[in-house]
């Protein structure tokens, strides 16, 4: 199973992305998306977000759960309260608990970062420390 | 008829193909008069006898689909499970000639039959025939030029193909159905393996199920029915279709034949579609409704049990057919659009959720095409009915006929259930997507992006875009190109481009930071520009690209894409702007930036440039821009090229990822103000631009901590735009140019000896025709280094400082002699310059540097602006006489000049005493000359009496002209390495303290410093031996010359003066020059007063010696008289030869007035033979206060020398 994470800004571009596979079921964590996919990927992300803001306005939930797929990969999505949106493209169809969980933490580790007084919204998320915090987290949860 | 249309299985396929010679667009036309006709309704048909009777249902219609592609040979497998693929009819299209008859016409009908032997029908539609012209042949309709019974034939041809189609389906009528998924092997259709818990699943239900043989009866006849409700469909027999449908989802239920079952509710789904089309009343089975009604829970439901019945089994399929026959043959009213609507969404729902259950389901699983075809055609519904709100007249007119909606999109505040759009998506773009071939996958692409764009998905649309564009790069099919790019594909990739923030429309523009996502689009966009041959599409994306993305693309991207965009232009008339605006970083002058530029003249400078790129760029035509037009050329410096090669209209290369000063002239054409801002050149072939360079201006942010965050807030919204910065010089108006000619010298080399004078010439040119009214000269030789540094040293007496001074300042090598003629020099005309050279000691070489400007009046508000010429003279000075020692001897009053001593100098004295001057008012300086020349030398020097009053008298060379008659003047030879001594007398000096303690003067205007080191009375001493000295070479000159009667000397009558401030003073010197300030004068007399002989004096005799004070300075002086005689004869003491009246030490009583003189006598008698020394001195004290300290001390100058005998 491979994953692919994207949190996207309010202006709807991708401010950090992640690829990566699962650490469960002997995986190493080595992401295995095909070609088309891992071209795609940041348009199939771009793509949902015409459902997301949809849905967002009807629904009083945060989290997404298989809101749009295509090439049978499935978009979860997790809506930050700045209406920043974490969104993750996997090839796990039903997935329980634990991707929410994932994005509930990341959504901290977000918001974290967006007090960091140097740090504009919508700017890209650069920091190493970020970076390794959330493949932390996709160890333990994906 | 669009292909994916949701009425689309109930249209016959109807090939058209051209034949006989028919052009191209005759045949378009014929096709499109064929294609007006949308429909055939079936009460206007010839009725005939077989299974598709018109009259059975005369409301019904045919619905045919012409087009000019046979594209039924990829689904062939498919023909037998949705017979709508096949196509059913050829139709060959011809125009009418003479030529034509009926033997003509039936080889072309069979023709058409053996190039397409699969159709059911092939007629031949012959066009534009005339009134009269008519045929009998079978299969041959004849259309009028005006197309007006182009229905009757269609009527015609309907009413026959209906016949030959009844005989074609009842070939089905015995054939045992198989699914698609097993006539075929083909990959295209990967069919996942049956999971373990499939197996488990079916295993457990297994206990439920109807035996074998009855579910394999009911499978046959339930697709059967399904077939042939297909048919039904096709031939416009609704109530037959509908009916069969209905019987077939019982049958097909009951088998668990999903696959079928999903195709029957299908098809039952288009039968609704149809029969609300014509406005007919239904009603479906309770069976079926209760399967749609149960569209949630019966995902899990594995054996039908029809609420209507509690045993389903004992029901017979004979009863079931004809509760269906019974429940539509009940008049009803047709129901409303709304419940049409509902009902169609939840048959095609249930449809969709079997093909998927079908496909775990062995062999009968659903092949992709089919699945994504029957989610197409729905979604076409879908999107129609979300634009028009409900399903009404112009969604079905839309559907079945291809009208086009009132609305091309769905208005923005309409809301649709995105959750429904969202599982059509996901089915149509599912796992099995990407083996879809690609000729599918464009359809599907073309099809879901009008969908989209109908129902405003703008994210959703550019992905299908994206992949639309990729498929079609990767594609090396050229017809797939041709076929989809049409003429506005710049505004739909435009449109593209917008969705993820890239502006086009005005000019390529970025909004916020450019992202990965935006640089795979534009990459992507400007790639299928390439493909596609849309030139200026490659040069928009790729200058957005290279403009906006160059920190994020790789250095050979960067190429590749400079290379694209560059190949573009060149095939396209599109003028873009370069992409990197800050390309000009600095304009530099060559010399100092706060110098001035001269009118029509160059002036050096280096103009900055910046490459980021990864690409060389090339510059051409770099000028530089001024502001308030002010005129100026600029022009590359090639010679100063070394890092590019630079000819004249050769553009600039500059490397990658560099920045390089371009060397200039820049030639301002006029005066004033030079303001530039910028340059513009023309970069890379893209449109000539100006480049400005931006300032960032210094904003003073308060110190942190004083700041509050209302301050700090404020201080960043302070922060300015940075403003075009501006290089401002100021440009004097012409200036004139001198040109050195000629300097005329004999070898262009001076060669003299020191002191000697020369004069020569030197010939200057003004070249331009400005006139020089202003020039300094300055003189520079090559010992002026030497004493500069010398007078850097602090510690130096101020009488050497003053040595160096007067060298620099006063003794210079150079005199021009015409001054007055450089006040003004006009433009192009030559002048001489009278020079007079003077050698000087150590001169090896010597520059003249003239400063010269023009001047106009009233120009104070321009700088002062002078150019400088350098004119090198070559000296040589070779030493001629020198003066190497110097000293003072005095003369007494008791000097007498022997006879034999006639020399000048006795000679003038003498002559002086005749004058009544005493010899000792004089003294001899005495100065050593050296002949250091080869040949020898007449060596004259005159003295005045007192000191020139000529102030520059010591400037001066040569002999004193003009000598008074009191001076003296003396020749003598001097032969080759050879010195001599020569004396001259000189009147003893007498100046008043206040003269001799003047400062030394500094010729450098510099400012006096008080010296606490050296010790005053040193201090006095050098002050004094510098007036003393300053006054000496006010009266005394020397002159060598080379005597004219020097046999063979080239040099014979050269004349020069002989330096004399190398005389120093000791203090000996200086004592013996001055004259003392209290005379003290000592005098012998007798009895009666006389003066005695000093030779002559007798023993026993009674004497007076007199002491003769003279106060010669400007104070009274107070003080003891001392006497001191000296016998030199040794024995008895002095008392005992001596007897003195009075004492030898006493004051001097009253003071002794300035300029007053005063006797003191002492009565002496000499008391035994002996030479005496009779000496006395004043000691000098303060008469107020009565102390004895000695203030100072005066001895007298002459002692008196006595002979007793």
């Amino acid at each position: 199973m491979s994953y692919y994470f994207a949190i996207v800004g309010t202006n709807d571009a991708p401010i950090y992305e992640l690829e990566i596979g699962t650490y469960h079921q002997s995986g190493d964590g080595t992401p295995h998306l095909p070609k088309e996919i891992h071209e795609l990927e940041q348009f199939i992300v771009n793509g949902s977000l015409d459902i997301l803001q949809d849905a967002q306005f009807k629904s009083s939930s945060i989290f997404f759960k298989n809101i749009d797929s295509f090439y049978g990969y499935q978009v979860s999505a997790y809506l930050t309260q700045g209406n920043g949106k974490l969104l993750v493209l996997t090839d796990l169809k039903n997935h329980d608990e634990s991707l929410r969980q994932f994005l509930i933490e990341i959504n901290e580790l977000y918001v974290k970062n967006l007090l960091n007084p140097f740090y504009k919204i919508n700017d890209p998320i650069r920091s190493p420390s970020f970076d390794s915090r959330v493949r932390t987290l996709a160890k333990r949860y994906l | 008829m669009n292909e994916y249309s949701f009425a689309s299985p109930a249209s016959v396929r109807a090939l058209t193909v051209p034949v006989g010679e028919l052009k191209r667009s005759q045949f378009q036309e014929f096709l499109g008069v064929l294609t007006k006709v949308k429909e055939v309704r079936l009460m206007d048909l010839t009725p005939n006898p077989g299974l598709f009777n018109p009259q059975a249902y005369p409301s019904g219609r045919l619905i045919y689909n012409f087009g000019p592609n046979n594209i039924d040979t990829d689904t062939l497998f498919l023909h037998d499970f949705e017979p709508f693929r096949k196509t059913l009819i050829v139709v060959g299209l011809m125009q009418w000639t003479d030529k034509l008859d009926d033997i003509k016409f039936n080889d072309l009908t069979d023709d058409l039959k053996k190039r397409y032997p699969n159709a059911v029908s092939h007629f031949l539609i012959v066009f534009e025939s005339g009134d009269s012209s008519t045929t009998d042949v079978d299969r041959v309709y004849l259309v009028k030029k005006d197309a007006s019974d182009m229905l009757t034939a269609l009527c015609d041809l309907s009413s026959r193909f209906l016949t030959e189609f009844a005989t074609y389906s009842s070939s089905y009528q015995h054939v045992t159905l198989r699914s698609p998924g097993s006539i075929t092997g083909n990959n295209s259709t990967l069919k996942p393996s049956r999971s373990l818990m499939e197996k488990q699943r079916r295993r457990i239900s297994g206990s439920f199920e109807m035996s074998i043989e009855k579910a394999n009866k009911f499978k046959a006849s339930g697709r059967r029915l399904k077939l042939y409700a297909d048919f039904y469909l096709l031939s416009g027999n609704l109530k037959n279709a509908m009916s069969n449908f209905c019987e077939a989802i019982f049958y097909l239920k009951s088998a668990n034949d999903y696959l079928w079952l999903a195709s029957a509710l299908d098809g039952l789904s288009v039968s609704i579609f149809l029969l609300a089309f014509v406005d007919a009343p239904f009603q479906l089975p309770g069976f079926v409704s209760s399967l749609l009604d149960n569209v949630r829970e019966s995902s899990v439901l594995s054996s039908f049990t029809p609420p209507a019945s509690p045993r389903p089994s004992l029901q017979l399929p004979a009863s079931i057919s004809s509760s269906i026959q019974s429940a539509t043959s009940v008049q009803l009213s047709p129901l409303p659009f709304s419940s049409i609507s509902e009902l169609l969404h939840k048959t095609c729902m249930k449809a969709f959720e079997y093909y998927r259950l079908s496909i775990l389901n062995g062999d009968d699983y659903v092949p992709q095409i089919v699945f994504y075809e029957s989610n197409m055609r729905y979604m076409q519904l879908f999107a129609a009915i979300c634009v028009e709100r409900e399903l009404n007249r112009s969604v079905i007119n839309y559907s079945v006929y291809g009208v086009p909606l009132t609305n091309s999109q769905i208005s923005e505040d309409n809301d649709f259930d995105h959750d429904q759009f969202s599982q059509l998506f996901s089915g149509i773009f599912g796992d099995g997507f990407r083996e879809v071939p690609a000729a599918h996958k464009c359809s599907i692409y073309n099809f879901m992006i009008s969908v989209c764009h109908m129902l405003r998905l703008k994210r959703k649309k550019s992905l299908l875009i994206g992949g639309f564009i990729d498929l079609l790069l990767s594609s090396n099919l050229q017809s797939y190109r041709v076929r989809y790019v049409d003429s506005n594909i710049g505004e739909l990739l435009d449109s593209h481009c917008e969705v993820y923030g890239i502006g086009t429309t005005h000019g390529p523009s970025i909004s916020d930071r450019p992202n990965t996502l935006q640089k795979r689009t534009l990459l992507q966009v400007s790639a299928f520009s390439e493909a596609v041959g849309y030139f200026e599409g490659v040069v928009k994306y790729g200058s957005i690209l290279l403009s906006d993305f160059h920190t994020l693309l790789a250095d050979s991207e960067q190429q590749r894409i400079y290379k694209e965009v560059r190949d573009a232009m060149s095939k396209c008339e599109v003028q873009i702007q370069y992409w990197d605006q800050q390309l000009l970083q600095d304009i530099e002058f060559h010399n100092d930036p706060q110098d001035y530029l001269v009118q029509n003249e160059l002036a050096d400078a280096y103009i900055t440039v910046r490459n980021p790129f990864a690409f060389e760029v090339e510059i051409a035509d770099l000028l530089v821009s001024t502001e308030d037009d002010f005129s100026l050329t600029t022009q590359v410096n090639s010679r100063r090229q070394n890092l590019i090669s630079v000819q004249h209209n050769v553009p600039i290369l500059l490397r990658a990822k560099s920045t390089v000063s371009i060397p200039v002239f820049l030639i301002p054409n006029s005066y004033g103000k030079l303001r530039m801002n910028g340059v513009t050149a023309t970069v890379c072939g893209c449109e000539r631009q100006t480049f400005v360079s931006l300032q960032e201006e210094d904003v003073a942010f308060p110190k942190c901590k004083s700041t509050s965050a209302q301050t700090s807030l404020s201080a960043l919204k302070e922060v300015r735009e940075p403003k075009p910065k501006i290089w401002e010089v100021s440009v004097v108006y012409e200036q004139p140019l001198l040109k050195l000619m000629e300097i005329k010298l004999s070898n262009k080399w001076i060669l003299m000896l020191e002191g000697e004078c020369k004069k020569f010439v030197i010939t200057l040119k003004n070249y331009s025709h400005i006139e020089i009214n202003n020039m300094v000269s300055t003189f520079v030789d090559s010992t002026i280094e030497p004493l500069n540094q010398l007078l850097n040293n602090k510690s130096l007496p101020p009488n050497e400082v003053y040595e160096i001074e007067y060298y620099l300042t006063k003794k210079k090598p150079f005199k021009i002699l015409n001054k007055m003629d450089m006040q003004k020099i006009k433009g192009k005309s030559d002048f001489n310059l009278e020079m007079e050279i003077w050698g000087k000691r150590g001169v090896k070489q010597a520059q003249l540097i003239l400063e010269y400007s023009h001047k106009r009046q009233n120009s104070d508000t321009y700088p002062d602006f002078t150019r400088s010429i350098t004119i090198p003279v070559n000296v040589t000075v070779y030493p001629s006489v020198e003066l190497v020692g110097c000293d003072i001897i005095p003369l007494s009053s008791l000097t007498k000049v022997s006879s034999n001593n006639r020399g000048d100098c006795w000679v003038y004295l003498e002559r002086m005493v005749l004058k009544g001057y005493r010899m000792s008012d004089f003294c001899l300086l005495a100065l050593d000359f050296l002949n250091s020349w080869t040949e020898e030398m007449e060596v004259r020097v005159q003295s005045l009496l007192s000191g020139s009053t000529s102030p520059d008298f010591q400037e001066q060379n040569g002999p004193i002209l003009t000598l008074p008659d009191d001076a003296f003047d003396t020749k003598l030879g001097l032969r080759s390495k050879k010195s001599v001594r020569v004396l001259i007398p000189i009147q003893r000096m007498n100046f008043t303290d206040e003269h001799l303690n003047g400062r030394i003067p500094s010729l450098r205007n510099k400012q006096f410093i008080y010296d606490s080191k050296t010790p005053i009375a040193e201090q006095t001493f050098i002050k004094h031996a510098f007036w003393y000295r300053d006054e000496l070479l006010k009266r005394v000159r020397a002159c060598w010359k080379i005597p004219g009667d020097v046999e063979n000397s080239v040099y014979a009558g050269r004349s020069g003066t002989i330096d004399l401030r190398s005389i120093r003073f000791s203090s000996k010197m200086v004592n013996i020059l001055k004259i003392e300030k209290i005379g003290i004068i000592l005098s012998l007399l007798d009895t009666n007063g006389e003066m005695t002989e000093r030779e002559d004096v007798k023993l026993n005799t009674f004497y007076t010696l007199r002491v003769k004070l003279v106060n010669r300075s400007d104070v009274g002086v107070f003080g003891m008289l001392r006497h001191i005689p000296v016998c030199k004869s040794p024995g008895t003491p002095l008392e005992k030869k001596i007897l003195f009246n009075g004492v030898l030490q006493s004051t001097i009583g009253r003071e002794l007035k300035a300029g007053e003189s005063r006797n003191f006598d002492l009565g002496i008698v000499f008391l035994e033979k002996g030479e005496y020394e009779w000496g006395a001195l004043l000691d000098e004290m303060d008469e107020s206060t009565g102390k004895l300290a000695i203030k100072e001390q005066y001895l007298q100058r002459e002692q008196l020398k006595l002979k007793v005998c």
